[in-house]
This record gives structure tokens, C-alpha cells and sequence, in this order.
């Protein structure tokens, strides 16, 4: 799937807004619910988060273009493959003699130069697959076998096999409408917020105390026939007890260390990460933070398209440590990027790439171990047009959970995987 | 006309499924004609009047802007709440979420809009004459980059996507080099822009020798569709996800084996496989009764026609509120469609779907309109054989109306009545205070997300 180049900025945003909490105005007929008292005949008594450290994971939807993204700009083979839309050498953010960014993310070199953000290079898959969805699936999952029946996530399966995560809801947090297969099984104390803002029950009616008190009795955990109805009842008893808590947290919000931290205007990343760091500030103790930002798979005139991408992934991530920063807990929170797949070394003839195999990842944070990991690989020993990968997306995976959310990493990925240095 | 509850268990459920559920005077007239009767004229929308384009060029007021993605939305929306023909739209949401083109890439309201009248035009026809239709269709030309395919450099898009998921589907037998001939036979289908048709340009066809599915030929567009709809692996697939839309989400292969013979008996006919699915025994299993999650476009407008809502009840807030549940007609998230189950489900867009229930609720009860349309309901229902004067009856009633063959848990009709009973004096309800809260309320319970 491509995208013609959009001609407004409203059409980019709206493609850029896929997945992000799209914050949609309730109709203005419904008023909110009654704000939260000092009892709330409503609240479900939520068990504790553990505490840890917490883990942003930005997904970049379509296929991230890799090699447009860091640059290895001294190799010949790099011009040669892109004539149109290779970037020009005095363009590009340098990182180090041969590496460097797209000209649009000179929001990273702040980062790197802290030694807070860490540039992997190479890293796939074998027998990489060229499809988005099933690409996405091997991704999401953490495992190459793809069961199209029951399939979890991988971080799904964290919060599973960590043993210590006892039914919060809030343990991960979604933003957007619906809940990545990353954080997807049947049992997962996972949440979709939303925006976060908007998220709640809410009634108009004039006996809507009543109304609330049988809403209750009608989730409240029992039996019922049925496993679909069941799952309907969890969910529904979980979203009473999380709307008490965000609202907490978005009360709590230091608005000054916001605005000086710069986030971007008009940007549904932006705003979604903003969201977040009002989540961990407010210590709502969520571990897992999913976010996303769509519109990567570039078939066709790919450089203005994938500038504004990357442009806006390295300014709001930017500005969101900055947030982090003011508040004492950058050093807390490390955010993940990756993307299905990455791109195809030589342009096609519509200034674009096609799908590709192994390609980049970003770590940031302040616990992060910066700097550029692995050997770009080779522009001319190519796997059918393809980079070779050096690094398994699952070895960022395991030294993620055993290194940074500090539990095994095997019985989450059903295997073992070389840890990297990034943490 | 009040059926026995085998019967009225029987048609709530087929209603449901087979299309949006049913206004009380259509519950009416289906009981009469009764289950087997009902499913024939079901598979038959042309036996059913259309002056719906009449109705539609005049929506509460504002004429339809076929040019405007919103307003295109409206005009489907409406359609479904009030459509004679409800099988008919069923289908068209099944082949837009089969055929999965979204207006965020595409941009053009009006072929957006043409491609929902090519959907409907074959909603129950022929499945070959759909997929021509389908691979000359404007929006999906653009939606898969069928404008970039060109000789010499073909892109590969819709050569992909047609087999993995509109055909064969995924992981099903065909290799790499399939994927790329299949892309060179399509070279050269573009659309004309002013004319918004499909324009075939020669001199971008790649008309050289092609070896597909280990056939060779020099294969044009036409010809690959001809091979993929006479694959057994594309019968097993597209019955499969009718069986999925219509019955249940684990079908066994004995379930599907036959449906698969339809196929293939009836030249590809959609009608003659939907009729076999919903005459099936399957279909009618305990496996099937209230099994699947509702799609947020079910919920909704199953909803509005229960109630017998007219469309401006919702205050133009349909289209948002089933965006808000995960459904945003015209843009789904991907050419994968909506993976519907489960992940309709979660905390934000279960808050959706109950803030909804209620926003109908209060509107209609604003608007002075809901009681009478509620005894209207419960009578073509038959909900209420002893009278309303009781939390009992009335929740029996409203119950029955809403989920027609299906019992409350106790759990359920506790909370109910709960509500509905007047602390001072609990033998007795007051419809007009009640009703309203129990409808919103009903329509909020875990079962009635269910079909």
C-alpha cells in the first residue's frame, strides 16, 4: 500500500493520525459523569502495578524506508541505488564519518549527542516476508511461526509470564481506538485509552446515579454463559476502575514542564506522547506504553511524504524527553521504534521504494547506552534486492525484558537471543 | 402475530445476522411469512422495493454531496437503518471489508462512493463478475497503485494483495514469481479521471508470456482472473470468511466442504453460498446463537431499527460513534479490512458503544417520541402479553423486544430491576420515567453486544 503525495497538510495529518488517539468529540448532548468524589460508589478497587521500568514502544506502520532514515552517506552504492531520491551528502545529519540521518531529524542529534539515544542498524528477520500483515504478525508477535488461530503478543505475553502483573488494567496502556496484536491475548491488564481526555462512561439522563449503579451491577465480575459475553463483562468492569485513575493523572500535570518542552503542534504523535508523560508523571505505574504513527509504505513519491514522517518522529520523541527531563524521570523510560519491514535498496520508478527486509530501530532514553549499533550492512551483497540483517529483532526484544523490564526474556519469546549493548 | 419462541428465537437471530435486526412493522410482516420464507426473500433484495435515492437526496434536510466523504457516509448509514433490502446491505459491508479501499489514500469521495454501488450491484451476485468489476474500479486503481503498474516496471500492490486477500488468501500455495506475473498481467489498467471510469492504456501492457499458478500465456488481467476464481483454495477461502461473517468464528472443514461445492456448482454465485450458509444447520447451532461480537456498524444501526429510531435520532453522530468503536466506514485501517472479534472490544470502545446507547436513548426521550415508539415495538414483539404495569413485565418486555429469543442471566435482570423498581412502592413502574433508562441500559448489557 502507497500513498500519493499529499497536497494539504490536513490530508498528511489525517494519514499520519492512523493509529494515534484520535480524540474524537462525544456528541454535546452527553455530559460527563460526575467528577470523582472522595467516595465513589462506582470504584472497583484496582490491585498495584509493580514497579519498574517503563517501556514506550512507537510503531511505525507501512514499512519504515531504513536506509533513508540513517544514512550510510560516505557508500558509493547509496547515490548509485537512489538517484532521485537518495539524500545529498551535505544534507544529512551526521552522526559519525560514514552514518548519518535524514536531513528532518536534526531533532536527534541532541539525543545522541547525550549519548541518550542508541541507532540499530541492520536488524531483521530470517526468511523475511514481504507481506505487511504477516511482516507486522512476526514483529508483534516476537516469532517467526505465524498461528493464525490464537496468536498473542509479545508483550502480551510479558505481562503473562512476568508473574507479577495481577489483573491492573492499566499495567499497559494503548493509545488510539484499538489494541495492538503486540499487546493482544485473551487475559491481557492492558487498556485502550483513547486520546486519554475523552475516556469514561458517561449520562445525560436525569436519574443517571441510578443509571450508573446498574451499569455496575451489569459489569461486575460473575459468570455468564458464553466466552465472548464473558470477555465483554471483563472489559467493561475494567473500564469503570481506569477512567478514575487517568482522570487522577491528568489533574496531577505539570503544564509548565510541557510547554517548555516544545512538542510539536498538529501532531497526533505529539500529542499522544505528550499524553504519556502526563501518565508517568502522574504515577499511574503503567510499564507498557503503545503508540503509533502510520503512513510508511511509500510505493510512490516517497521523499516529501517520508520527511514529514521522520520529521515528526524525531521532534516529538525529542520534545517528550525534554518533558521527561523536567520532571526527573528521563532516566525512567526508554521508547522503542521499529516498523514491519524495511525498504528495497534501488528506488522504483515512481520516486519510491517497494517492501523490503532488515532496517533500522531507535532506542532512546536516559538509560539508554547511545550510539550506533552494528556495521551498516552491505549495499551490493543484497539478499534478492534486499540488506542482509546482522541483528535479530529479537535480541532487541530479550535484552529489552531481561536488561530494561528485567525479566526473562525465554519463556516471553520461546527461545534465547543474544543481548545487545543499548542498556 | 405472535410466533412460538423456537420460531422467534429462530428469526431474531436470522434478522440479526442476515441483516441489521428488524423495525417492529418488518418483525410483523416477517412473522408472518415465517423463517424459511423469510430467508427467501432475504437472498432476493430485488423483490423488495428500492426508491431509497428518492428518500436519500433529501437527508434531514441537506441534499447528499457526493463529493464530501461525510456526506457519503451519511447516505450509506442511512441505507442500512432504513433499507427494505437489509441482506442486500449486509453484503456491501461484507465486500468493503473484503475488498478493503480507504478514502485516506484514496481522496475521492465520488469513487469511493461508485465503488460502494459496484459492491451493491454484485452484493449477492456473481463473484467472478465482482472481482472484473473490483480489479476496474477507480478507487481501487488508485488504492493499490494499479496506475503505477506499468510495463517495464511493474508494481506489485495489487498483484499481491488480490492473492493474498481477495482470492487465494494468504500462505495458500502461490510463490514470489506468482505475485510479480500476476502484477505484468495488469499493467495498464488506469482509470480516467474525468470520465471516473476504468481506461485501459496498450502501450503500458505487458503483454509478453506469463507463467502464473504453472500456467503459461500471455496473460492480461482478465485471464488471471479467471484462473484464481476456479482455485479450490479461493472457494476455501472466500466461504470460509462468509461463514465467519455470518455464523461463527471457528468453522470446522466439515462446515465449510459444502459451502465450497456450492461454489463451485453455481458458477461463483454469492447467493447460492450466503443461501447455504443460512439454511445451514450450522447456522441455526447453539455454536452460533449470540456468538459474535457485533461490529460497531451492527450495533449501531441494529439499534436504530429496533427502537424504529428514524436516522435523525442520532444527531448525525453515527458516523463518529462508530469511528469511535473502531469502524470508520470508507477508511478501514488497512486492505486487510477490520479483523472484527475480539478486537472490536476493548475498555474505550465499550465506553463508546454504552455513551451511545444512551445518547439515542435521551434523544428520542427528548424528543417525546420514545414511549409511543416502545409500545409499538413491544406490540409487533408480543413482549408483553400481561400488561406493563410491573418492573417485571416491563423489563420482560423492553428485554424481549431487544434481544428477541434470547434470556436474561439473573445477574442481568436483577440490575434491570433494580432500576426499574420505585423504592416506594416496588410493585409497581412508571413506563414513561423507566423505559428510556432500560433501553439505554439494555442496549449497554455484555449480551447485547453479542449478535
Amino acid at each position: 500500500m502507497s500513498f500519493s503525495k499529499p497536497t494539504t497538510r490536513r490530508e498528511f495529518l489525517t494519514n499520519g493520525l492512523t493509529f494515534v488517539g484520535l480524540g474524537l468529540a462525544m456528541p454535546t448532548v452527553l455530559m460527563r459523569a460526575a467528577q470523582a468524589q472522595t467516595f465513589d460508589p462506582l470504584a472497583v478497587h484496582l490491585p498495584p502495578i509493580p514497579g519498574g521500568k517503563i517501556l514506550v514502544v512507537i510503531e511505525m506502520s507501512g514499512g519504515n524506508d531504513g536506509l533513508n532514515t540513517v544514512i550510510p552517506y560516505t557508500d558509493l552504492g547509496y547515490a548509485k541505488a537512489r538517484p532521485v531520491i537518495g539524500l545529498p551528502q551535505s544534507d544529512v545529519v551526521k552522526l559519525s564519518s560514514s552514518i548519518g540521518l535524514h536531513p528532518s531529524m536534526g531533532a536527534f542529534k541532541g539525543l545522541f549527542e547525550k549519548g541518550q539515544l542508541a541507532v540499530m542498524t541492520g536488524v531483521g528477520y530470517p526468511n523475511p516476508n514481504r507481506s505487511h500483515f504477516q511482516s507486522m504478525d512476526v514483529w508483534q508477535t516476537g516469532s517467526t511461526e505465524v498461528d493464525v488461530r490464537e496468536r498473542t503478543g509479545w508483550l502480551a505475553r510479558y505481562f503473562d509470564k512476568d508473574g507479577h502483573f495481577q489483573g491492573n488494567p492499566l499495567s499497559g496502556i494503548t493509545l488510539g481506538s484499538s489494541l495492538p496484536l503486540t499487546l493482544f491475548s485473551d487475559d491481557v491488564p492492558a487498556s485502550v485509552i483513547g486520546s486519554g481526555t475523552d475516556f469514561g462512561f458517561k449520562s445525560d439522563a436525569g436519574d443517571k446515579k441510578q443509571q450508573m449503579e446498574a451499569l455496575r451491577a451489569l459489569y461486575a465480575q460473575g459468570t455468564v454463559a458464553g466466552s465472548n459475553a464473558e470477555f465483554v463483562r471483563n472489559v467493561g468492569s475494567e473500564a469503570y476502575s481506569s477512567s478514575l485513575e487517568l482522570k487522577k493523572a491528568f489533574n496531577d500535570y505539570d503544564v509548565k514542564a510541557g510547554s517548555t518542552a516544545k512538542y510539536p503542534a498538529n501532531s497526533g504523535l505529539a500529542s499522544g506522547l505528550q499524553t504519556i508523560a502526563k501518565l508517568i508523571t502522574g504515577g499511574v505505574g503503567t510499564r507498557v506504553y503503545y503508540v503509533g504513527l502510520g503512513g510508511f509504505d511509500t510505493h510512490a513519491n516517497q521523499p516529501r511524504q517520508h520527511a514529514n514522517l521522520l520529521g515528526d518522529l524525531s521532534n516529538s520523541i525529542a520534545a517528550f524527553y525534554n518533558d521527561l527531563a523536567l520532571q526527573g524521570r528521563a532516566n525512567d523510560v526508554v521508547t522503542m521504534t521499529f516498523s514491519e519491514f524495511g525498504r528495497r535498496v534501488k528506488e522504483n520508478g515512481s520516486a519510491g521504494t517497494d517492501h523490503g527486509a532488515a532496517s533500522v530501530m531507535f532506542l532512546a532514553g536516559g538509560g539508554i547506552k547511545g550510539g550506533i549499533y552494528g556495521d551498516y550492512p552491505s549495499l551490493t551483497d543484497l539478499d534478492d534486492g534486499d540488506l542482509r540483517m546482522h541483528t535479530d529483532y529479537r535480541s532487541v526484544y530479550a535484552t529489552l525484558l531481561d536488561k530494561w523490564l528485567a525479566t526473562p526474556s525465554q519463556p516471553v519469546l520461546g527461545g534465547s537471543f543474544p543481548h545487545l549493548n543499548f542498556v | 402475530m405472535t410466533l412460538n419462541p423456537t420460531d422467534t428465537r429462530k428469526l431474531g437471530h436470522l434478522l440479526r445476522r442476515a441483516g441489521f435486526g428488524a423495525r417492529p412493522a418488518e418483525w410483523t410482516e416477517y412473522a408472518k411469512l415465517g423463517v424459511a420464507a423469510t430467508t427467501e426473500r432475504l437472498l432476493h433484495p430485488e423483490t423488495a422495493p428500492d426508491h431509497m435515492d428518492d428518500v436519500l437526496k433529501d437527508i434531514q434536510g441537506d441534499y447528499v454531496d457526493f463529493d464530501d466523504m461525510g456526506s457519503v457516509k451519511k447516505w450509506w448509514t442511512y441505507r442500512m437503518s432504513h433499507t427494505p433490502r437489509p441482506l442486500e446491505e449486509k453484503m456491501v459491508l461484507f465486500w468493503h471489508g473484503h475488498f478493503a479501499t480507504a478514502n485516506y489514500k484514496v481522496d475521492n469521495p465520488r469513487w469511493m462512493w461508485q465503488q460502494n454501488q459496484t459492491f451493491r450491484s454484485h452484493a449477492l451476485g456473481n463473484f467472478h463478475t465482482l472481482l472484473q468489476a473490483v480489479s476496474r474500479d477507480p478507487a481501487m486503481l488508485i488504492w493499490l497503485d494499479g496506475a503505477d503498474n506499468k510495463k517495464g516496471r511493474p508494481n506489485e500492490n495489487y498483484g499481491r494483495e488480490l492473492l493474498e486477500l481477495f482470492t487465494m488468501g494468504v500462505n495458500s500455495g502461490y510463490t514470489e514469481t506468482d505475485v510479480k506475473e500476476c502484477a505484468r498481467a495488469f499493467t495498464g489498467w488506469r482509470y480516467d479521471r474525468e470520465a471516473n471510469t476504468f481506461a485501459f492504456h496498450a502501450n503500458e501492457h505487458d503483454d509478453g508470456p506469463k507463467t502464473f499458478l504453472g500456467q503459461t500465456g500471455p496473460f492480461n488481467g482478465d485471464d488471471i482472473l479467471d484462473i484464481l476464481v476456479r482455485q479450490p483454495q479461493t472457494a476455501q477461502f472466500l466461504c470460509t470468511k462468509l461463514f465467519k461473517y455470518f455464523v461463527h468464528d471457528t468453522p470446522s472443514p466439515a462446515e465449510i466442504a459444502p459451502l465450497t461445492k456450492v461454489y463451485f456448482s453455481s458458477g461463483y454465485e454469492t447467493r447460492a453460498v450466503v443461501g447455504a450458509i443460512l439454511s445451514s444447520s450450522a447456522f441455526y447451532s447453539a455454536a452460533a446463537f449470540h456468538s459474535k461480537i457485533k461490529s460497531p456498524v451492527e450495533f449501531t444501526v441494529t439499534a436504530l431499527r429496533t427502537l424504529d429510531a428514524p436516522f435523525s435520532a442520532t444527531n448525525n453522530t453515527l458516523i463518529g460513534a462508530t469511528r469511535a468503536m473502531g469502524q470508520d466506514l470508507f477508511n478501514p485501517p488497512n486492505v486487510k479490512g477490520w479483523p472484527g472479534g475480539k478486537t472490536w472490544m476493548n475498555t474505550m470502545t465499550l465506553v463508546n458503544r454504552v455513551n451511545f446507547a444512551g445518547s439515542i436513548a435521551y434523544e428520542m426521550g427528548r424528543r417525546g417520541t420514545l414511549s409511543g415508539h416502545l409500545r409499538r415495538g413491544i406490540a409487533a414483539y408480543g413482549t408483553a402479553p400481561g400488561g406493563l404495569n410491573t418492573p417485571e413485565q416491563l423489563v420482560d418486555a423492553l428485554w424481549g423486544m431487544l434481544l428477541p429469543g434470547h434470556s436474561p442471566t439473573p445477574q442481568t435482570r436483577d440490575a434491570l430491576l433494580g432500576y426499574a423498581r420505585d423504592q416506594g412502592n416496588p410493585g409497581s413502574v412508571n413506563f414513561d420515567a423507566k423505559a428510556g433508562g432500560l433501553v439505554s441500559l439494555i442496549l449497554s448489557t455484555p449480551e447485547y453486544q453479542l449478535a
